[in-house]
């Protein structure tokens, strides 16, 4: 291919040739009969006649001129009958320059390219000789081209006519003309290339037209299309336009054309596409239609403004979850649910770009903690509910991926001691009350807040079930004790989980006036504990306590699982049938609250062991409560409704004041704990340490309080010198 | 009986209905419960480290059997571990808070 501007060499030079010494025994005109012979067929061949002789004669002939030192002599015809030749041709074309001109100007072009090569095939011998060793001329089928090109050139509005005929036929291609002749196109562009005129004017021309082609398109297929179709058309459109110039056009093209229709396309409109289709293609879980946009977003530099969209949608559907106070038993596996979504769109359509994930991770604290407390009780109930006896689920294997997937959630939650707290008190109550489905599930639990928080978040927890664990051989020394077995009398047994006070979560002491045989095992049980463990003491938790009682009735004894406050009530009835509300409330002692919710499970509940009168669906002072004798039921146990189990607002309350509360507890710990091992410190550096020791989000103001309340209980002083300074006060 | 929070009054208890024979209509079989222990020095924090005594010593990774608390025989309450390092780094075997002669109560002595 010749280089692209070959057409900036200047015609070419006549050449001066200097008189040789003549070989004596030639001939006088044996230079003028042979230069007629070559300079016949020459004419013949453009003239696409038949020549008079033989190929091999006429390289003969050629040969011997050279070799009689009339090389320059014949090169300077040649040159001369080329010129006169284009001349003709190319004069004749311009006369003609309306619809058939391409088409025409094609195949003169062919034809005379065709010729130039039989013509170099005859005059080969002074191609190799003299035309090698002079540096300034060019090779015959070089010096035809660019006589051509010349020519062209110098036929007025010749190039205009073809660069804008080619421009027009591949617009005519764009809108769809399936007649136009790539053929032609092609050859023409690849004589421009030859002729050194394609960048001259040609690829100019191109490329302004192909920019308001495109603008006009890009505007009115965004208005026409949905953005899903729009992508479809855009990526089609960078498939033709590549495919196009790499058919036909020069290499070098490539990168402006592209730029051109992805700015018209795509860069131009990035904006609304993204405002138009993103939320929806990911609501839908359009993958194919994400990783579509997200390529030809990639492509114009605009892989942030997807980031971003993506971490906008986040922030909106999560923050919805989040505050959405209808719903609340659906955030957990909403937010699970949108995590996994989120997680397989940025792998399959993303590229799973880190970027994304860094992104996304911030968008998803800032959701989740738009509620402080919220999403961690929810997560730590919604662990609950999967690991209690009775979920119904796939086994041990399906139960590890839900728990992997809430801890997704958990990690971007920033009070970790809210759900710590909600956490503690629903696994106490698993523990406690028999209601864990599997210690390996809860443990393996537990190893993973280890792997995901450090064995600081799970020293009480693990403390829990050390305590679970002692209480059992505690319990069984309890029963060997021949000296305390002397001392019960009752036929009852006895089982106490003893509790480490700071492990567990702290229940609200519930008075209760305890049947007598209940009292005595307490006693015995408390003078064995503390004879074996010197330097403590014990409270007993009445509200947790669970007790299997017989019950007589007429036509069958049963037996019930209830909680100590319903068996306290139920034992009243070994001496009454019938006792008012006030009698129950004056010789139980429970407070009216928890009364009022017991006498409601053993008397409105499914197992109805009490008949209240009058029978109306609340429980009021004025009711009186009947042992009911009939009752029947087809089971010999039978469970009350577990009233323990149900969390009241009350509970959930006090969980997260308590947490409040030992919150501040360890903000005065942290400080006391820094300016005893630094004496002197700044109010900045203080702070920026605190930060760094606790694991729950603080306002600095409240910092500022928790400082000077140590301050007045003289813990620590402002310096004298600079108020701006804290001195520890040993 | 330190913080039972229980009284007993079921003796007094309601009026019986007479008519129907004293046989049980109700028997406990088993009673599942439980209590929690903590050390038997008050409400109070150590005099020492001024973390409280259900907490945790600053030493001690977990509270309860980890974080042990002493008497000495002025009746004063210690962690453990912040007493012992309090000792070792005095000339004089003092309580920090009274200033008697420091001496570990015993077992026998507290359980009274
Ligand atoms: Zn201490
Ligand atoms: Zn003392």
């Amino acid at each position: 291919m010749a280089a692209r501007g070959g057409g900036q060499v200047g015609p070419a030079k006549k050449l001066k040739i200097k008189p040789l010494k003549l070989k004596p025994k030639l001939p006088a005109n044996f230079v003028e009969t042979t230069w007629a012979k070559l300079q016949r067929s020459i004419q013949a061949v453009f003239a696409e006649e038949k020549v008079a002789y033989s190929f091999e004669e006429l390289y003969r002939a050629a040969e011997d001129l050279c070799l009689h030192k009339k090389a320059g002599f014949v090169y300077q015809n040649l040159v001369n009958e080329c010129e006169a030749q284009v001349t003709r041709v190319l004069g004749k074309l311009s006369q003609n320059q309306g619809s058939t001109f391409l088409s025409e100007l094609e195949k003169e072009w062919q034809t005379h390219c065709n010729q130039l090569l039989t013509i170099r095939s005859i005059f080969l011998y002074l191609d190799r000789t003299f035309v090698l060793q002079n540096a300034q001329l060019k090779s015959i089928f070089d010096m035809g081209l660019q006589l051509f090109c010349q020519q062209i050139e110098k036929s007025p509005g010749m190039e205009r006519t073809l660069s804008s005929g080619l421009v027009e036929m591949i617009a005519l291609e764009r809108r769809g003309d399936q007649s136009v002749d790539r053929k032609i196109l092609k050859s023409l562009v690849k004589m421009l290339l030859l002729l050194g005129l394609y960048s001259k004017h040609f690829e100019g021309e191109f490329l302004e037209e192909t920019k308001s082609f495109y603008a006009k398109e890009g505007a009115d297929k965004m208005r026409e299309l949905s953005v899903l179709d729009y992508l479809v058309h855009c990526e089609r459109r960078l498939e033709q336009e590549e495919e196009k110039c790499k058919e036909i056009l020069d290499a070098l093209t490539n990168s402006p054309l592209m730029k051109i229709v992805e700015d018209c396309l795509l860069k131009r409109h990035l904006d609304e596409i993204l405002d138009k289709g993103f939320n929806k293609f990911v609501d839908q879980l359009k993958l194919v239609d994400l990783r579509r946009l997200y390529k030809l977003c990639f492509r114009v530099g605009g892989s942030d403004l997807v980031r971003t969209a993506l971490c906008n949608y986040v922030k909106e559907k999560a923050g919805e979850y989040v505050t959405d106070d209808k719903n609340r038993s659906r955030m957990v596996q909403n937010l699970i649910d949108l995590k996994a979504a989120i997680d397989k769109v940025v792998l399959e359509c993303f590229d799973d770009e880190e970027s994304f994930h860094s992104s996304l991770k911030e968008a998803f604290e800032y959701s989740i903690n738009l509620r402080q407390n919220r999403p961690a009780e929810l997560v730590a109930k919604y662990i609950d509910a999967k690991l209690r006896s009775g979920n119904k689920g796939g086994g041990e294997e399906e139960l590890e991926n839900v728990l992997d997937s809430v801890l997704v959630i958990f990690r971007y939650i920033s009070g970790k001691d809210v759900f710590e707290a909600f956490y503690k008190k629903d696994l106490a109550k698993r523990l406690l009350l028999g209601k864990s489905s599997s210690i390996d599930a809860e443990k393996s639990t537990i190893g993973k807040f280890k792997t995901e928080c450090g064995s600081q978040f799970t020293n009480k927890l693990e403390g829990m079930f050390k305590d679970v664990d002692t209480s059992r051989d505690i319990m069984a020394g309890f029963k060997n004790s021949a000296s305390v077995q002397s001392k019960l009398k009752h036929g009852m047994e006895l089982y106490v989980n003893v509790l480490t006070t700071g492990y567990w979560p702290t229940y609200p002491p519930v008075e209760a006036n305890l049947p007598a045989e209940l009292r005595d095992y307490q006693e015995v049980f408390n003078k064995y504990y503390l004879s074996k463990h010197s330097g403590r003491r014990l409270m007993w938790q009445n509200s947790l306590g669970l007790c299997v009682v017989k019950c007589k009735f007429k036509k069958a004894t049963k037996e019930l699982v209830v909680s100590l406050f319903q068996t306290v009530v139920l034992m009243l009835y070994n001496d009454a049938d019938k006792l008012t509300y006030e009698d129950i409330e004056k010789a139980t002692g429970i407070e009216p609250k928890e009364l009022k919710r017991t006498l409601q499970s053993l008397s409105l509940g499914k197992v109805r062991v009490l008949v209240k009168e009058p029978k109306t669906k609340e429980v009021n002072p004025t009711d009186t409560f009947a042992f009911h004798y009939e009752f029947t039921a087809p089971l010999y146990r039978l469970r009350i409704n577990n009233i323990q189990l149900k969390e009241t607002k009350e509970e959930n309350q006090n969980t997260t004041e308590r947490v409040f509360q030992d919150r501040q507890y360890q903000v005065d710990a942290a400080i006391v704990r820094i300016m005893k091992s630094r004496k002197t410190l700044s109010h900045t550096l203080l702070i920026s340490e605190i930060y760094s020791q606790l694991r729950f989000p603080i306002k600095p103001s409240d910092l500022k309080k928790r400082i000077e309340s140590l301050i007045d209980r003289e813990y620590l002083e402002r310096d004298a010198s600079n108020a701006q300074i804290y001195n520890y006060l040993a | 009986m330190p913080g039972s929070g229980v009284n007993m009054t079921v003796d007094a208890g309601p009026v019986p209905s007479g008519e129907r024979p004293r046989a049980f209509k109700v028997k406990i079989k088993h009673w599942r419960t439980l209590a929690s222990w903590s050390w038997n020095a008050g409400d109070d924090v150590c005099g020492i480290c001024r973390n409280p005594f259900d907490g945790c010593s600053p030493e001690a990774k977990y509270p309860g059997d980890d974080s042990p608390v002493v008497w000495g025989t002025c009746r004063h309450a210690f962690h453990l571990q912040c007493i012992t390092q309090w000792l070792s780094s005095q000339t004089e075997q003092r309580c920090p808070i009274c200033r008697q002669n420091w001496e570990f109560k015993s077992a026998e002595e507290n359980e009274e």
